[in-house]
């Protein structure tokens, strides 16, 4: 029956309902048929669930982060990273491409969210890659793809979800990602270099002292977010709601006070546009409670362990199996209701076979992630696209061999499991 | 009418959506000042934390619905014709109605078992709490309810519009 229900679920969001009622429908439905077969459960249920879905302090970061990112984004701030970042590494081939590589990782440390971090860097960019001559195509593939290092390298709106949704601390999950989310970049990086000797494209001069220092004055107060969001995650100051709300304080007093940017009515029509789409998501994640409550009830963890060590008990071919599974799911789905409709199933899986939950927490984060490149449905290609004017189908082919690069790097991460756990067990005991 | 009335609750909902979002902020500035200034986290500001987020998601949520920012795949239902995919939009949107209504209707008892259950550290009724949520979906319903009518007027026009064309 439970088959009959993720059906039911599927076919209305593709049909294009908001996934959070195709979500709480199917719960609804569910209810409705122990009315009649089983023991039946009280409609009660629905309403209720509702409130205990978002009652926690872990996801009040999420809104804290998307207003953060919000108010950067709206000061300006990117296009001073952006000049820091190329007057470090704009000289060598590709110079563009590599800057790009490096702003995502910087504001991977301030902003949650792959598709912001998409958006945002890539708007200014592409042009100017364009300008260079570079492929449009290819540098679509290169934001898309730098953009996915976002939700890896803390702050992370996935693992925030992760975290509420199974128990797992946010401050482990967090910096768990940290390191596979330097690797990444390290990986794009190569690539893109590797891209750029091959296409020809020509060394620029050598940098420039003087250019770095101004460079650097400019991106030292936006710098400063990331480091102060690790830094209290790290040295156990702050829990990843509270670094939030410090990361709020930070870019309000830099873009009104500092900058003086934002007029104190524009950061009003921030928080109208930004909470508004937060909001939306954290509906999702209540309608998703309920869901995930349905699957819990129906046992569908323990089955799913029963069907995983029928084929083979072995760590390897399990972790195999769901990231296959999991890659499959993010082709046709986004992030958010893989999450929600995955952790409650699979945490107890990874659990009982004995896997770290923070180490499959930031596989499962990057998996996803290849989610955000791949057709029909990703994303970060949606969006790079409309902004290179190319079609989609074009941006596919160039996105292919960075697509390979981040499976490697996900394979690495999937069978080292130090690369993730090293930082966590050195920080929080 | 409901056009009026529902963009009154909009702007309404706006300015509660922004006044929730400060008082969020400052309740988690309170818990890391309390804990590291003075050295006593309050136990109140993290509860308050929580419940302005539920009210926060519930409001924002109305709100999102409206503007239709929530999140949906909508990539497959726009390569149908036209008409047939204002019929399965019709056909979702009676769904949510149904969905909407139900947790309304189941919303009562919900609340009147809550009344007397008291938050532990705030010491207030949980149904105060809980009211966000038929609060949310109410304004949910209405906005639903005036996008099917005007997917209904959508469709008639296709109809008249078509049969002209030939």
């Amino acid at each position: 029956m439970i088959g009959l229900i993720f059906g039911i679920m599927l076919l209305l969001i593709f049909l294009g309902m908001d996934i959070a009622f195709a979500m709480g429908l199917s719960a609804l439905a569910y209810i409705s048929v122990t009315q009649i077969f089983g023991r039946p459960l009280p409609f009660t249920l629905i309403p209720q669930k509702f409130m205990e879905g978002v009652d926690s302090f872990a996801l009040v970061a999420i809104p804290l982060f998307i207003l953060a990112g919000g108010l950067i984004n709206r000061g300006g701030i990117t296009k001073k990273l952006v000049d820091f970042a190329n007057s470090i590494v704009g000289h060598l081939r590709g110079g563009l491409g590599l800057t790009c590589i490096v702003v995502n990782m910087i504001t991977a440390g301030m902003s949650g969210s792959a598709i912001a971090d998409a958006s945002s860097i890539g708007s200014i960019l592409i042009p100017a890659m364009k300008e260079e001559k570079y492929k449009p195509s290819f540098s679509a593939a290169l934001v898309a793809s730098g953009s996915t290092i976002g939700p890896i390298i803390p702050p992370s709106i996935p693992m925030i979800m992760i975290g509420a949704i199974t128990g797992v601390s946010v401050g482990r999950l967090f910096l768990g990602g940290a390191i596979p989310g330097f690797v990444m970049g390290f990986a794009l990086m190569v690539y893109t270099y590797i891209y750029a000797v091959k296409s020809g494209f020509a060394r620029k001069d050598k940098p420039n002292l003087k250019k770095i220092i101004e460079s650097t004055k400019g991106a030292l107060i936006p710098l400063g977010i990331p480091v102060i969001i690790l830094g209290a995650i790290v040295t156990g100051i702050a829990t990843p709601t509270e670094a939030a709300v410090i990361a709020v304080w930070y870019s309000f007093i830099v873009i009104t006070l500092v900058y003086k940017s934002v007029k104190l009515k524009d950061v009003y029509q921030v928080i109208i546009d930004s909470m508004t789409s937060a909001a939306g998501v954290l509906f999702t994640v209540a309608a998703g409670v309920i869901f995930g409550w349905v699957a819990t009830v129906e046992q569908l963890g323990p089955k799913l362990t029963d069907l995983f060590f029928s084929i083979s008990s072995s760590h390897i071919v399990i972790l195999f199996l769901l990231n296959v599974l999991l890659l499959l799911m993010g082709m046709v789905m986004s992030t958010i209701p893989i999450i929600l409709m995955m952790t409650p199933i699979l945490f107890p899986l990874i659990q009982q076979i004995g896997l770290d939950p923070v180490h499959f927490g930031v596989v499962m984060c990057l998996n996803l992630m290849l989610g955000l490149l791949t057709p029909p449905i990703g994303f970060n290609l949606f969006i790079t696209s409309a902004i290179a004017k190319v079609s989609v189908e074009e941006v596919v082919k160039d996105v292919l061999p960075f697509l390979l690069v981040l499976l490697m790097v996900l394979g690495l991460i999937t069978y080292i499991p130090q690369i993730v756990l090293w930082l966590p067990n050195l920080v929080m005991k | 009418m409901i056009n009026q009335l529902i963009n009154c609750l909009v702007k309404l909902l706006k300015g509660l959506l922004v006044v929730v979002v400060i008082i969020m902020v400052f309740l988690v500035t309170l818990q890391v000042v309390s804990r590291y200034v003075f050295q006593n986290p309050t136990a109140w500001s993290e509860e308050a934390a929580r419940y302005s987020l539920i009210y926060f998601t519930f409001i924002g949520a109305a709100l999102a619905v409206h503007k239709k920012e929530t999140l949906k795949i909508t990539i497959f239902i726009t390569k149908i014709p036209l008409r047939i995919r204002i019929f399965i939009e019709l056909f979702i949107r009676i769904l949510i109605i149904i969905f909407l209504l139900i947790t309304l209707y189941y919303s009562f008892p919900v609340f009147s078992r809550l009344r007397n259950q008291l938050t532990p550290a705030l010491r207030w009724s949980k149904s105060i709490v809980f009211m966000s949520v038929p609060l949310g979906s109410l304004v949910m319903l209405l906005c639903i309810m005036q996008e099917s009518w005007q997917l209904v007027v959508k469709l008639k026009s296709t109809f008249k519009g078509g049969s002209s064309a030939k």
